[in-house]
Parts: structure tokens; sequence; C-alpha cells
């Protein structure tokens, strides 16, 4: 079987400061994304793992290179047109969430639906039947202050792919959940991704959240320094080679739980 | 959803920012009843002098309006710095930035709407009090009846709107232009400092100092010749401080934030580090608010000043020109009927009567050329009296 390529990153550069002054952020990175892939991007802080999924998900832009999305390439997009593209390609999962404090769970998520214009009586069916395969019926009418952080974070993941998006960017998902909520929306994303066939970038420091991906890059000063595939391995396997290639990234072993 | 969404967030605001909607419901209150005092035909029936008064009250109201200009701007602002990352989010959800503002701007106009109807209504109230003030002033009997005058309603309509319109209409541009990186890093910026050097600050500093001065003496120009006055001098005076308020408070906080953070002993010593960087972090709004509450005060000590000095001025020439309780003059020299009345009705202890002569005009008036006596004068005589009667009028004076 041929699988769809969802995602090309052709050798994208992401410059800060000014000609005395310059910070590459990201030097040259060139991947692909297969449709269904579940993909991580690891790295050190100041790796640029956040810059390239910021110019990924088209919230920064880049200096150049090209990135195509469905064969669409989003360094290109007109402002006009950006919020429909967003609308209907992307999935957003933040580290802190990003719900919105007026509207309930349920609301948070029918308000993707209603931006895409699905038909009224169709958006009540969807949202239960994702919420119930997310395990989120019991706090659909509840406001995000009232309910916990992994409970908001599996809100978020629910409104990130209830519209069915050509890709789910999330980052650092987990950065901000104890371990065991932590555990618990992995292994939703790891559903969503095999049972939904939803495609997922997932951006993280944290080697336990990376051993659930199929493929990992490695980002080290902005290149990508090593790229690793889990194959048909168990997870606990795959950890210890996440490990060992952290080990010689140098100095995230310190992060190992 | 859209519209959910921004009756929601206007809920969620007005609670948030009590404070916002009570300072702008207040403002419009005062706007209101100074609109009505300005178009009351009550008022305007007192005096012929009342056009001038309602002048005034045209003056205070442009005032009024000048806070609220900066009040909604500064509020506006600060509520879209507050929520970037809520627009930040819409954004990301695919919302398109027309709606967001459109939202933005659906929700303001909705607390607008409310802080301008109850504050109306509470206008009403403040307008009976300022002119039952008014009133008793002029010593006029004064029922509180509750007039509601669609003039003044219109006039502070049009203020307030047409400010509000303005700023929302700015606040949009500013949702539409801004990225959404921005947006959603927004909280992680500083206001960034535009003159660095210490050399600049105090530059500006001398300029401010010296903007003082030439206001002075432009206004003291005004002064030297009250016949010349026109008050355009005044004017140039005014902006020259106004200017030199804004320059003295930005070179000052920037001078002083630059002195502790500059030397590491001065900026570790006690809790001098976290006060003034949070000051840095947004020096151009502090200055400009310091600056404009310090422009605000200046206004409200002159003005008291003047209003106490003209209120002094009217009283000295009621004393120098009607210094008895009772004068009566007469051509006519019987003055036993006028005598018998008083006598009847009131209490007088002293009386004097006493004469005066008309005599040819003498150069008497030139001495009194450029004093408040000066004009006087009666156009073909010069009076005099006897030196007695005078001595005697002093003393009832006790002088």
């Amino acid at each position: 079987m041929i699988l769809k390529k969802i995602l090309k990153v052709e050798q994208i550069q992401k410059y800060y400061g000014n000609k005395d002054n310059l910070a590459k952020a990201i030097d040259d990175i060139s991947f692909d994304v297969e449709e269904g892939e579940f993909i991580g991007i690891m790295g050190a802080s100041g790796s640029g793992k956040t810059t390239l999924l910021n110019c990924i998900s088209t919230i920064d832009t880049v200096s150049s290179g090209h990135i195509y999305l469905n064969n669409q390439d989003i360094t290109e997009i007109k402002e006009e047109e950006i919020a429909k593209f967003r609308r209907e390609n992307l999935g957003f999962i933040f580290q802190d969430f990003n719900l919105l404090d007026t509207l309930t769970i349920e609301e948070n998520i029918a308000l993707i639906l209603t931006i895409n214009q699905v038909p009224e009586k169709e958006i009540d069916e969807r949202i239960l039947e994702m919420a119930q395969k997310l395990g989120i019926t019991e706090i659909l009418n509840k406001y995000p202050y009232q309910v916990s952080g992994g409970q908001k974070q599996r809100c978020a993941s629910c409104r990130a792919i209830v519209n069915h998006p050509k890709i789910i960017l999330a980052d650092e998902p987990t950065g901000s959940l104890d371990s065991k909520s932590a555990r618990q929306l992995l292994e939703m994303l790891e559903d969503m991704n095999q049972n939904m066939k939803a495609t997922i970038l997932m951006v993280t420091h944290d080697p336990l959240s990376a051993s659930y991906c199929q493929k990992i890059l490695f980002l080290k000063d902005g290149r990508i320094f090593n790229k690793i595939e889990k194959g048909e391995r168990e997870r606990k396997e795959f950890y210890h080679e996440i490990l060992d290639v952290l080990a010689l990234l140098g100095g995230e072993t310190k992060d190992v739980r | 959803m859209l519209g959910k969404l921004s009756f929601r967030n206007a809920k969620r605001q007005a609670k948030d920012y009590v404070i916002y909607f009570i300072t702008i419901l207040l403002v419009v209150a005062l706007l209101f009843s100074f609109n009505s005092i300005a178009v009351s035909e009550d008022i305007a029936e007192l005096s012929n002098s009342m056009t001038n008064f309602s002048k005034a009250i045209i003056g205070i109201n442009l005032v009024i309006v000048f806070v609220m200009v900066w009040l909604i701007n500064y509020t506006m602002k600060f509520m879209l710095e507050k929520r970037s990352k809520e627009f930040g989010t819409y954004q990301i959800l695919g919302i398109e930035k027309k709606d967001i503002a459109n939202m933005f701007t659906i929700e303001n106009l909705m607390i607008g709407l409310i802080a301008f109807v109850v504050g109306t209504f509470l206008g009403i109230f403040i307008y009976q009090v300022f002119s039952s003030i008014i009133m008793n002033i002029f010593a006029q009997p004064y029922q509180i009846v509750i007039a509601f005058d669609w003039k003044a309603v219109g006039i502070t309509a049009g203020c307030f709107f047409g400010i509000f319109l303005l700023v929302l209409l700015n606040s949009r541009r500013k949702i539409k232009k801004t990225k959404v990186y921005d947006l959603l890093y927004a909280d992680k910026q500083n206001e960034n400092n535009q003159i660095k050097s210490m050399k600049g600050n105090v530059f500006l500093w001398m300029v401010s100092i010296l903007l003082f001065f030439t206001g002075l003496w432009t206004l003291s120009l005004d002064f030297l010749n009250a016949q010349t006055m026109n008050g355009k001098k005044t004017i140039f005076a005014v902006v020259q401080w106004i200017v030199a308020i804004y320059l003295f408070y930005g070179s000052v906080s920037r001078f002083i934030v630059k002195y502790y953070l500059e030397n590491k002993r001065r900026k570790y010593k006690k809790n001098h580090l976290f006060l003034f960087r949070n000051l840095t972090s947004k020096i151009n709004t502090m200055s400009v608010t310091l600056g404009t509450i310090a422009m605000l005060f200046a206004f409200i000590m002159i003005g008291g000043n003047v209003a106490l000095m003209m209120n002094g001025l009217l009283n000295n020439e009621i004393e120098m020109g009607y210094p008895f309780e009772i004068m009566i003059g007469s051509v006519d020299p019987d003055f036993s009927k006028y005598k018998e009345f008083m006598e009847k009705n009131t209490t007088v202890t002293d009386m004097y009567e006493y004469r005066l002569y008309n005599i040819p005009k003498t150069e008497i008036d030139k001495a009194f050329e450029g004093t408040m006596f000066e004009g006087r004068g009666y156009e073909e005589f010069d009076y005099v009296l006897g030196l007695t009667d005078y001595n005697r009028l002093r003393e009832m004076l006790r002088i």
C-alpha cells in the first residue's frame, strides 16, 4: 500500500535577528509525514522544535524553504485564505490547552464545527460520538475551570480531532499534566492515531511521551540530528532507544523519569 | 455560535472589568448632567450672563470628552492585551480575523450601550443635584423635577458613541493587523524603551523645564495688558505646558529607572530590582498615564485657583463699590420719607446724611488711570464732599 504524503517539509530555514546578529532557529530541515503517521519531534530546549511546529502550523513564517500540506504550499498562502486553511486542515493541541473559558467543554468542541459550517443536526451527534470515544461524556456540560488539567487536555484533543483535520499538531501536550494524566492522554493520542486514522505531529522533550510515537526526529541546533523508527518493537524497547539517542545528543538524560 | 460567544464574553467582561464599566458609566453620567445644564432653559433664564455660563459648561464638556477618549482608549488597549491569547486561539481555530473583530465590536457595543443607558439615568440625578446648587446660588425656589432633555441625550450620545466607535475602529484595525504569533506570545513581550541613553533623557528633561518657563513667559505676555488680552497666548502657553508635562514624566521616569538599573549595587538593594523591572516593562503606558493624571491635576489646581481668585475679586469689588448696608442718593434734599420708612422696617443703628457738590471737570481722573477706578468718573463734572463728611463716613466704616 502506498501511503499518501500529507506533509512535506523542504529545506526550511528560520532566522531571527538582523544581519549583524543572526540566530538560526531552524537550519535546513527537510522531512515528510505520511497519512496516518504518529511522528514525534524531540530536542533540547532551544533546538528549534517549537519553532518548527510553529512554522508548520502557520503560527510563524519560514525565512526560506517550502512546507506542503496536502499539496498546498503553506509558505505562500494568502492572508485572507489562512483562516479557512487552518479550520479545514489543522487541529491543535497546546501545552496550556487554550480552551475558551466562557464556553462549556461541549461548546468548545462545537465551536470548531460551527465555524466549519457543519449542519446543526450533525454537530450534537458528532460531539457525542467523539466524546464517548475519548471518555469525556460526563464533563461535557462543565466549564474548563471546573475540570482537571488532564480532562482539559482530553477536551482539547477532542476539539482537535472532531473535524477530522489533515494533521493534528501537538506542542508538548503532556507538559502541564501529572504523570498519570499524561499517560492516559498519550494512550488516547495513540488510539486516535491507530483507530481513527489521525495523523499526529507531536513536539516533546519527554522520552516517555515520545515513546508512543512511531517515528521520532531529533533536533539539535536547528538541524535534524537523528531519526529513529519504532517498527514492530515494543514501546519499552523503543523508549530505551530514545534514551540512548538522547544520551548521544547530550544533556537530556537528566529529564528521564 | 459566534454571537453566543460574544454575548458570554461581554457578560464575563462586565464582571471582570467592573472598574472599566463603572468608570464609563460615571463619565457618561457626568457628561449627561453637564450637557443638561448647558441646554437647560430654567438655568438659562436665571441671568443674562448665563450664556457665558453655558459656554463654560461646554468647555468643561470638552475636558470630559478628552478624558473619555484617553480612558476608553487605554482600557480597550488593556483588554486587547489581556485577551490577546484568546484572540490568538480564535485565529488558530480558523475563525476569520474579520469575525473576531466583529465579535469584539459587538461585545464592546453591548457593554457601552448598557453603560450609556444606566449612565444617563444616573446623570438625571446628578443633574438635579447640580441644578439645585445653581438655583441655590441664585436664591431661586427650586423643585425637583425629573427632567429629561432629549437635546442633552443627543449631545451625550454623540460624544460618547463618536469616541467609542473611533476607539473601537482602531482596535479592530489592531486585531486585523496583529499576527497570530504575536497574539499567542504577547504576554512575554515588554514595551521597548525608545530613548536608551541617559543623555537623551536629560536633554528631554531640560527641554520640558524650558517649556514650562517659556509657557509662563507666554502667559505673562497675555496678562501684561488687560485691554489687548485675547486668550490666544494663553492657549499657546497651555499647549506648551501640556507638552512639557508629558516630556517631563517620560524623561524623568526613564531616567530614574535607568539610574537604578545601571548600577548593580543600587539595582540589587532591597526589592529595587523587582520594582524597577516591573516599571520598565510598561514604561511607555506608565509615563503617559502619569503625565495625563498630572495634567488633569494641574488643570484642576489652576481652575480652582482662578475660581477662588475671581470670587475674591468680585467680593472685593462689591465691598469697595458698596461699603454701606443702605445707600440712598437723590437730587431731592428731603430724605425724611426714607428715614421714616427705614426706622419702621429696619434696625439701622447709625445713619448719616451728606451732600455732594459738583465742580467743573478737573484732571483728577488722570490719577486713576490704570487702576480699577479708571473711567468711573461722571462725564461733565467731578463730585466732591466736605472733609467733615468724609471723616464721618470713614468713622462709620471704622477706618
